[in-house]
């Protein structure tokens, strides 16, 4: 039944999307998988392999870190404790669920993808139509590896699209799905919501999130060369990738501690990621060094601010000198651009944390010392990570559990 | 007389050589910087806020006037306002002017344009429709440079309909009562390209405007898509029209006074108010001739606003300095374009919009 649901949607739709998988007749109407079957877990693991194997995903370090978290061990743990959570309870696939991928960040959509596939959906991926290196070898192995024999079976459960922007098919679409999935900032989340789903389907929806670096003074003052050189080679990579445009990637830099060690700690945290910049593929163009300046310009010219431009204007500085702390900057550019201000307690720090707030990645702090810290505040971000894992992904993402989300829970007594 | 007036009064705009010239340029430049730091706090604050001496001069970045309104002067001794919009974008710079700074900016001009056509008011044709300077209260950009332009010539004509048609009636009355004479033909380098060369071509119209100039600005972008340099440009004009005498310019409302003109081996210049320098990108520092990097603008003229260095989004090369063969001084460089636009990248845009 779902199937040619799913079937009827794409002959429909045929002539106006472009279904970018190998999907054969043959295969639109095969059997119903259940959750963490084999056959799903063997494709993910393969697909990992071919990751690992490719040497042209070596230069995309979002796809490597993709392909460990789909590693046949680390799935198996998933399932593992996923059964054990819902031990006393039968788990159903939701049907079809359809997915709209950001732009930007291609490693998202797969991560959306396998995680409904693994409790047994079909999929439907509408990804961006500005086609992306990092698109086509994703998109190459999954049809490497759909149209091998014993993976047949999954053509009709992934579904990778995409059409020019069109209301009239986002509407024929969602009409169809079980579950709706929305990655993409406010706007896009607020255009796409507006098409309607059936009353029974639920909607998981990415609107803009921001992200803090928190980093301890004191600690950080003290420790070695090497320490220091880690955090920024850690913080790089969190802050970084996508331009520093990702939901977590940084842009506020936090200094918890006496002014003194925040001095320390500042000139040496910065002076290695300066020196480790100049090393690593940022992908920034002399557009994003303009951007920056204009912005730190643009902010001097009415705030209590020290502007910093590094030797190389790849990480430029934005200090407050104002009394009030300094929360989430909406005028941003990316870049490269962070917003350093000084806390003298980790409660303080609550009041510039919000429901926009998603990562706050920490070093130099204890983790017993901020989970007795965030009791005092009164919105809490939707994660908190040391410093290096911002980027690394979780079936928990922006507070939902995505896993638990994608299936139902049948009870029985 | 102090420095500018000085050297309104020097025969040719392009006189000064190089080691003169950057005496007088660094000292006066130097005192507009501490000039504008006393008398506009937004000036003064963005200039402090860069901690150490990382810049010896501080440019502006050119979108900063589209962001903040700017003035070294106090409400009552604004003169004029000038507005200009890119055309992607609907937010305008403002450009403070009181008196003595517009003053200087036509003199400067004036000197500047008399060197390429004469002191002469010539019979002027103009490349666009009538209707583009009537709207006084909504002035655009291509609408100001026409009006500036036009204090140079006289019986100005527009050469195009309102539905960007070719006039041939309004031509072809003008170049009959003017004909044998030089005149002078101004607009921007597109309309020029596509709305009176192309029309010429399309009509098999020849027109003999021999011994007239052709003074045209604007940029080269929508050019360039149709693969049209600036050589095929003179040489297709010249086909159609007659005109040798063609000079592109460079130059932009955020700092009145820079008017660089190209010179017949087809280079712009720098004349003796103004210097251009290129700058890297990646730390600001100054690129050596040859190098290509973002156009910082000088002037001396900016005296009611902070724009008398300035940061632009448009990537250029200097080609020399005192020793271009057409025989003026000053740097001489070429302008490749705007900076490409930075890649839109994140987590947001899923429905990116074409």
């Amino acid at each position: 039944m779902k199937q040619n649901k799913l079937a009827v949607t794409l002959l429909e739709l045929s002539d106006q999307i472009n279904v970018m998988t190998t999907l054969e007749k043959t295969n639109t109407d095969s059997l119903v998988i259940k959750p963490f079957e084999s056959i799903i877990i063997s494709f993910i693991n393969e697909f990992s392999k071919a990751i690992f194997t490719d040497k042209e995903f070596k230069q995309y370090p979002e796809l490597i870190s993709l392909a460990f978290w789909m590693r046949e061990s680390s799935i198996n743990k998933l399932k593992l404790e996923f059964f054990k959570r819902n031990e006393n309870r039968l788990i159903a696939p939701r049907g079809l669920a359809l997915h709209f991928a950001p732009a930007n960040v291609d490693a998202i959509f797969i991560y959306s993808l396998f995680l409904s596939l693994l409790v047994g959906n079909q999929n439907i991926v509408r990804v961006s139509s500005n086609k992306s290196e990092q698109q086509q070898l994703i998109i190459r192995v999954l049809n490497q590896l759909l149209v091998k024999d014993k993976f047949r079976k999954l053509q009709s459960y992934i579904t990778i699209i995409n059409y020019a922007h069109s209301d009239v098919i986002t509407k024929s679409l969602s009409s169809v799905c079980d579950v709706r999935v929305i990655w993409g900032g406010d706007s896009t989340v607020t255009k796409i919501s507006a098409a309607p789903i059936p009353p029974k389907t639920i909607e998981i929806k990415f609107a803009n999130k921001y992200s803090y670096a928190l980093f301890g003074a004191s600690i950080i003052a003290n420790w070695t060369s090497d320490k220091v050189e880690e955090l920024a080679k850690n913080f790089i990579n969190d802050s970084y990738w996508f331009g520093q445009m990702g939901c977590s990637s940084p842009r506020n830099v936090y200094w918890y501690g006496k002014q003194d060690d925040v001095e320390i700690a500042k000139y040496r945290f910065w002076d290695a990621v300066t020196n480790q910049l100049a090393d690593f593929p940022h992908q920034l163009s002399d557009a994003d060094l303009v951007n920056k300046y204009v912005l730190q310009c643009d902010i001097a010219a009415n705030s209590a601010i020290e502007n910093t431009i590094t030797p190389n204007m790849l990480a430029s500085r934005i200090a407050n000198t104002s009394d009030s702390l300094l929360g989430v900057q909406s005028e941003h550019c990316g870049g490269g651009l962070f917003f350093e201000d000084h806390l003298s307690d980790l409660g303080l720090l609550g009041q510039v944390v919000d429901r926009d707030i998603q990562t706050i990645v920490y070093a130099g702090i204890d983790k017993e010392q901020l989970h007795e810290a965030i009791q005092q505040w009164d919105v809490l971000p939707d994660r908190l990570v040391p410093c290096g894992e911002g980027l690394m992904f979780n079936r928990i993402w922006d507070g939902y559990d995505l896993l638990e989300s994608f299936a139902r829970f049948v009870t029985i007594k | 007389m102090n420095t500018l007036e000085k050297l309104l009064t020097e025969e040719s705009p392009y006189s000064l050589n190089k080691n003169i010239k950057r005496k007088l340029l660094s000292t006066e430049l130097a005192d507009l910087t501490t000039y504008h730091k006393q008398n506009c706090k937004l000036y003064s604050n963005i200039v402090d806020s860069f901690d150490g001496s990382v810049l010896e001069q501080f440019p502006l970045p050119v979108r900063l006037f589209k962001l903040h309104r700017l003035a070294s002067i106090t409400e009552d001794n604004i003169f004029k306002v000038l507005t200009s919009s890119g055309t992607t974008s609907q937010v305008v710079s403002q450009i403070i002017l009181d008196k003595e700074t517009a003053a200087m900016q036509t003199k400067v001009l004036v000197k500047i344009m008399q060197s390429y056509i004469g002191k002469q008011r010539l019979p002027m044709l103009i490349i666009d429709h009538p209707n583009v300077i009537k709207d006084r209260t909504s002035f655009s950009a291509r609408g100001a440079g026409i009006l500036g332009l036009s204090n140079f010539g006289r019986d100005h004509t527009y050469a195009l309909t309102e539905d960007m048609e070719l006039n041939l009636d309004a031509i072809n009355a003008f170049t009959e009562q003017y004909e044998g004479q030089p005149i002078l033909i101004f607009g921007f380098t597109f309309m020029v390209w596509q709305y009176f060369i192309q029309a010429l071509k399309e009509k098999g119209v020849k027109l003999d405007l021999t011994g007239s100039v052709l003074i045209h600005s604007g940029g080269w972008k929508k050019l360039v898509d149709q693969a049209v340099d600036n050589e095929t440009f003179k040489s297709i004009t010249r086909d159609y029209t007659g005109i040798t005498h063609i000079h592109n310019f460079y130059g932009m409302v955020e700092q009145v006074g820079s008017i660089f003109v190209e010179c017949e081996k087809g280079y712009l210049h720098t004349p003796n108010f103004a210097d251009v320098k290129i700058i890297d990108p990646f730390d600001l520092s100054e690129k050596s001739y040859g190098e290509d990097g973002l156009i910082q603008v000088e002037s001396i003229i900016p005296k009611s606003y902070p724009g008398h260095i300035l940061l632009t989004e448009d990537t250029g090369t200097i080609i020399g300095e005192d020793d271009c063969e057409c025989g003026r001084k000053g740097k001489y460089f070429l302008v490749h374009g705007r900076l490409a636009k930075a890649e839109v990248r994140g987590c947001s845009d899923t429905h990116e919009t074409k």
